[in-house]
């Protein structure tokens, strides 16, 4: 009587695995890939456990201007730029809670543009390159739950409603999301660098009250600095150089109050343009955004401040973190594509 | 509902509380859970499906007393009066609107007003339920039902609510009174409900749906196209309306299995009919055999000749279009399956076959889907004169196809999907049994694989999700 019911449970038990690896492919393949955002949230899982010192987060300020690779070639700082595009602090928030499941930052630089720029307390534009590329978790849904209107939030949950019916749009990158693409996963470090040089006007800035922080961005911007304080990683906030207006200024005049107040550093690098070399008519790709160029330089500034810090080592040749090689030889063969005319793929 | 993402939660929730909570609780959670559904959905609906059920239970009960101490004529006023007003409910929410419209009396009557006269959830198949309860407690064939939560599970059972199946106090009340027989583990029972659910769900979101999409882009802009994309258009729909009803009744089949309930079965191959009779045999059984049992009878069937019989096809068909929705083009609808059908009676008389049955009478039921489909007669009839005349333009098919967004993978999933309905369709009408039974006769290999098939088929060809909002159940508006 015991033989039937083994055979039915072993063909039940077949079948549910079937499906799940049916689905993990499925979703592997359908899933989104964008550089404004989901790849650099993605990317994260597929880095070695507890090997990055100095998390980078915010927004698009974060994954265009700062340059992994520079960091680990000239100075050996193990870094990656975990931002989104137009990411707000409340789910910037939320990025922390999931980074910590797997990474345990020495030091955290955080771009703090969204709340000088966007004032809303839903932000909907890029919200989806902010979202598709985390992994299902309870710290999702909350994030989500904070991030989306009730009625909207079936709009970008779950994932795979949004994306399966990309069957007819793949492309050769879909079926480069496996584990054994691992090694090529692990050199992506969130840097996605623009090739374009603009010419932008220099803004010359009076503005000294403090003032604009909406009540969600500052109850979330007290959470981020409780939250990396017990967790005890240092906490940097910054705005990275870019064509700031007058508004902005007052916000970051805000933000600068409640840093002294919780003894935290904040750098506006809109202050040292000059200090990092930047040339408003080579290095920007618009009145947002460095080029590669600019990129470069302001890295090289930001990382003579994170120099300072001891505890962040110089792990240049230590076993484990090969990846960050693969990083500066990803960045150099796309400069050489760039050099060559042969670049595709970017925003012209 | 049954597509919306919280469904699948709801149904968790009932059934955990059906199964833990003490067995005699059982109607009490099917009722309040229900209640729950409706209210959720629309809570005017709920208003008016509570106030129906109570005054149908308490009007039943005093008809079945009336008939016990032998007061026949009293019994029969209150029989009379409670029917009326079952009809006189229906056609209220069914017409007011349509005539208000029609006169042009919108800006006389507050927004409020116009609001509460939307027709409320399921109202047409459980008022239908209703008169022919009140009828069969009347004549005796059934006993008035005393409990409530009972009488309201038979009319309000989430599974049915929305767009039926049309049961019979008979066959639905004795499984509400045996709830606390069923067992969670019973043999079977969950297996044959999960196949019903997932091939519903297959037929409503990837057949349903995706030509959804394609006929409504088709009748809409009908001026835009040939003579064969109408057609197409027709054949389209035809389709979709059979996936998304049948689906939907797999659907509710398979949830009310899992509490051990059965209910009727609503189709059986439709459209492998070989004639018109045939077709309402197998098609929305539940209120066909509805209308013939306390319609068509009364009226003397086909008891009084052959004129008698014809007179009264036509009136069953004229209901029966009224009943499905406000408008000429629904009696026109009704009209033409009343001619089609007395045709068929006059054909059948004579004993003689028509060759090719089954594609005429395909034919037949989706040029009547037309006027089904369309906003007004007017449009019917435009749409028809358009699709006669067009002719064929095929220099243009390109710009057709980019019309109606068909790409080479959307195209392909069309014709797999119409081929595999079509032909599962053809194979259960020569087994006599529908599919969901049919899978369940498999072997245990084979059920799993054809499980694992149908499920990886919804995930990426089901039409859910953002940006997409899931046609309604077209059922779910009459």
């Amino acid at each position: 009587m015991k033989k039937p019911l083994v055979k039915k449970n072993l063909i039940r038990i077949s079948f549910l695995l079937l499906l799940v690896i049916t689905i993990y492919f499925i979703s592997r393949i359908f899933s989104v890939k964008s550089t404004h955002g989901i790849d650099q949230q993605a990317g994260l899982y597929w880095q070695p456990e507890n090997s990055i010192d100095v998390m980078m987060m915010g927004t698009s300020h974060i994954h265009c201007n700062v340059n992994t690779g520079l960091l680990w070639e000239k100075y050996g700082i193990t870094s990656y730029d975990y931002s989104g595009a137009e990411q707000p602090l409340w789910m910037t928030y939320f990025y922390l809670k999931e980074l910590y499941k797997y990474q345990s930052p020495k030091v955290i630089v955080l771009d703090v543009y969204a709340p000088a720029r966007y004032k809303e307390d839903y932000q909907y534009y890029w919200i989806s390159e902010n979202i598709y590329g985390m992994n299902f978790s309870f710290n999702k849904l909350e994030m989500l739950l904070v991030s989306v209107e009730p009625k909207q939030l079936s709009q970008y949950f779950p994932s795979f409603a949004i994306y399966h019916s990309r069957y007819d749009d793949l492309e050769e990158e879909d079926f480069e999301n496996f584990f054994w693409d691992g090694n090529q996963k692990e050199a992506f470090k969130g840097y996605t660098p623009y090739w374009n040089a603009r010419p932008q006007v220099r803004p010359e800035i009076s503005e000294e009250m403090a003032d604009g922080l909406t009540s969600k961005s500052e109850k979330y911007l007290h959470k981020i600095i409780e939250y990396t304080k017990s967790k005890g990683s240092e906490l940097v906030l910054i705005a990275s150089p870019y064509v700031i207006t007058d508004e902005d200024k007052m916000t970051y005049n805000k933000i600068e109050e409640i840093a002294k107040q919780e003894d935290i550093t904040f750098i506006d690098y809109n202050e040292y343009y000059d200090e990092m070399g930047l040339d408003f008519e080579q290095d920007f790709n618009d009145d947002s955004h460095l080029n590669y160029w600019g990129s470069v330089k302001f890295t090289d500034y930001l990382a003579s401040y994170l120099n300072s810090y001891d505890s962040i080592p110089d792990r240049r040749g230590m076993e484990g973190y090969e990846s960050w090689d693969d990083n500066v030889r990803l960045i150099y063969e796309e400069l050489q594509s760039y050099e060559d005319g042969t670049l595709v793929n970017w925003e012209e | 509902m049954f597509v919306s993402m919280l469904f699948p939660i709801f149904l968790g929730i009932v059934v955990v509380l059906f199964f833990l909570l003490p067995k005699t609780w059982r109607p009490a959670v099917l009722l309040l859970s229900s209640y729950v559904f409706c209210g959720y959905i629309d809570a005017f609906a709920l208003i008016v499906l509570l106030v129906t059920s109570v005054l149908v239970w308490g009007a039943a009960l005093e008809i079945e007393r009336s008939r016990e101490r032998g007061a026949e004529g009293r019994s029969k006023v209150e029989a009379v009066v409670a029917t009326t007003a079952c009809v006189f409910v229906l056609c209220t929410f069914k017409y007011t609107t349509y005539f208000v419209q029609r006169l042009g009396l919108e800006s006389r009557i507050s927004d409020n007003i116009l609001e509460c006269l939307i027709m409320p959830v399921g109202l047409s198949f459980y008022l239908f339920q209703a008169i022919g309860y009140l009828v069969d407690v009347y004549k005796g064939i059934s006993p008035a039902e005393k409990n409530f939560w009972h009488l309201g599970c038979y009319f309000g059972f989430f599974a049915k609510l929305v767009s039926g199946p049309i049961e019979r106090e008979n066959s639905f009340l004795p499984q509400i009174k045996k709830l606390d027989q069923v067992k969670f583990g019973d043999r079977g029972r969950l297996s044959v409900a999960f196949t019903y659910m997932l091939w519903g769900y297959f037929m409503k979101m990837v057949v349903a749906d995706r030509l959804a999409v394609i006929a409504s882009k088709l009748f809409g802009s009908y001026q835009e196209f040939d003579s064969l994309w109408l057609v197409l258009g027709m054949v389209f729909y035809t389709i979709q309306i059979y996936c998304d009803f049948a689906g939907y009744s797999n659907i509710a089949v398979g949830c009310a299995k899992i509490f051990g309930i059965d209910l009727v079965q609503n189709f059986n191959a439709p459209y492998q009919a070989s004639n018109i009779t045939e077709f309402w045999r197998r098609w929305h059984i539940s209120l066909s055999s509805w209308l013939r049992d306390y319609l068509y009878i009364p009226l003397g069937g086909n008891r009084k000749g052959l004129f008698r019989k014809c007179i009264n096809t036509m009136i069953i068909f004229l209901v029966c279009g009224m009943w499905h929705g406000a408008g000429l083009n629904f009696i026109a609808w009704g009209f033409l399956h009343g001619v089609y059908s007395v045709t068929d009676s006059l054909i059948r008389k004579k004993k003689k076959s028509i060759v090719g049955g089954k594609i005429i009478t395909f034919f037949a039921v989706a040029f009547a889907w037309m006027f089904f489909r369309a906003d007004s007669l007017r449009e019917a009839l435009a749409h028809i004169f358009r699709m006669l005349t067009a002719g064929l333009h095929v220099e243009q098919y390109n710009r057709f196809l980019e019309m109606l967004q068909l790409s080479g993978v959307e195209i392909i999933i069309i014709c797999i999907s119409i081929i595999l309905v079509w032909t599962l369709d053809e194979l259960c009408s020569r087994k006599q049994v529908c599919l969901p039974e049919l899978i369940q006769q498999k072997k245990n290999t084979t059920r799993y694989f054809i499980f694992y098939l149908l499920i990886i088929s919804i995930f990426i060809f089901g039409i859910y999700g953002p940006g997409y909002h899931a046609e309604q159940f077209i059922y779910m508006s009459f």
